[in-house]
């Protein structure tokens, strides 16, 4: 008799260690972040990280960051749409209000060497990785 | 902030067009306010140079499309939330715009248009004459 079911090469227990793994690497992720405002991206290029964020419509003197060990701290406000007293708001999908986003680095970051610039609403920060936290390099020696 | 929904929709593509490119096409979250004098569409375009924002006027539809420019980081991604690309919307937009007087402006990332109101569509007050 043909039983189909004892075939399936993937069992019920496959499908719970799958997901299992799924978590874990949920939470071993060597990048946290928090919050979705602004919405950021995060590269590593040599012994730089390079931190994008979209942040439309906020003033780039209105953003704070700040750095705490190795987590990177963004901060600020997004004005809303101001509205005269004669005027209607007829449609508000853009949103606005306080906020605070922090970004944990996956190595220690030089405070003083970064450089942050804002340009049509995007905001880019250049992190330049902690000397001490570098990796070092270690020559062997022949005897 | 966090209440509302800030994932980015991306643009259905018009029947019969397809795009050139591989970069995607979002709808860009918009604020509309009217006044007496005029309707003001706030858009947000973040990454868009300012000479790179096409708006045009025609037959009443009003078409916002804003061309990014890829500005390549090289690297390994760690984070990955956005993805640069065009922003395209089209409102349409009754008679009472004055097409000649409407105006737009770009600022950290935002788009702004004025779209004053034509004369003949503005309130007006009419005197109540005594005789």
């Amino acid at each position: 008799m043909y039983l189909p079911i004892l075939n399936r090469k993937r069992g019920i227990w496959d499908d719970f260690r799958q997901l299992q793994n799924e978590i874990n690497q949920l939470f071993d992720s060597t990048v946290a972040t928090s919050s979705d405002f602004p919405k950021v991206n995060l590269f590593q290029a040599n012994d730089d990280f390079i931190l994008t964020a979209e942040v439309p419509g906020v003033d780039p003197k209105e953003i704070d960051i700040s750095i705490q060990g190795n987590v990177l701290s963004l901060g600020g406000k997004r004005e809303g749409t101001s509205v005269a007293e004669d005027a209607v708001l007829q449609r508000t999908e853009r949103v606005s209000g306080s906020f605070l986003r922090t970004v944990e680095l996956p190595a220690k970051v030089d405070a003083k060497g970064i450089e942050a610039t804002c340009k049509n609403g995007i905001l880019k920060v250049k992190l330049p990785r902690a000397e001490e936290d570098k990796p070092k390099k270690i020559s062997i020696k022949t005897e | 902030m966090s209440e509302k929904n800030l994932t980015k929709k991306e643009a259905a593509t018009p029947v019969n067009v397809e795009r050139t490119h591989e970069w995607p096409t979002y709808v860009p979250d918009v604020d509309i306010v009217e006044s007496k004098d005029c309707f003001v569409v706030k858009a947000d375009i973040p990454g868009i140079e300012p000479q790179n924002v096409n708006i045009t006027f025609e037959q009443n539809v009003l078409s916002i499309h804003a061309e990014c420019s890829i500005e390549n980081i090289n690297g390994r991604q760690l984070i990955s939330e956005f993805e640069p690309g065009d922003y395209e919307r089209r409102f349409s937009v009754s008679n009472e715009i004055d097409a000649s007087k409407i105006e737009a402006k770009t600022s950290n990332g935002v788009l702004t248009l004025t779209l004053p109101k034509a004369e003949s569509a503005k309130p007006r007050k009419i005197e109540v004459k005594s005789v």
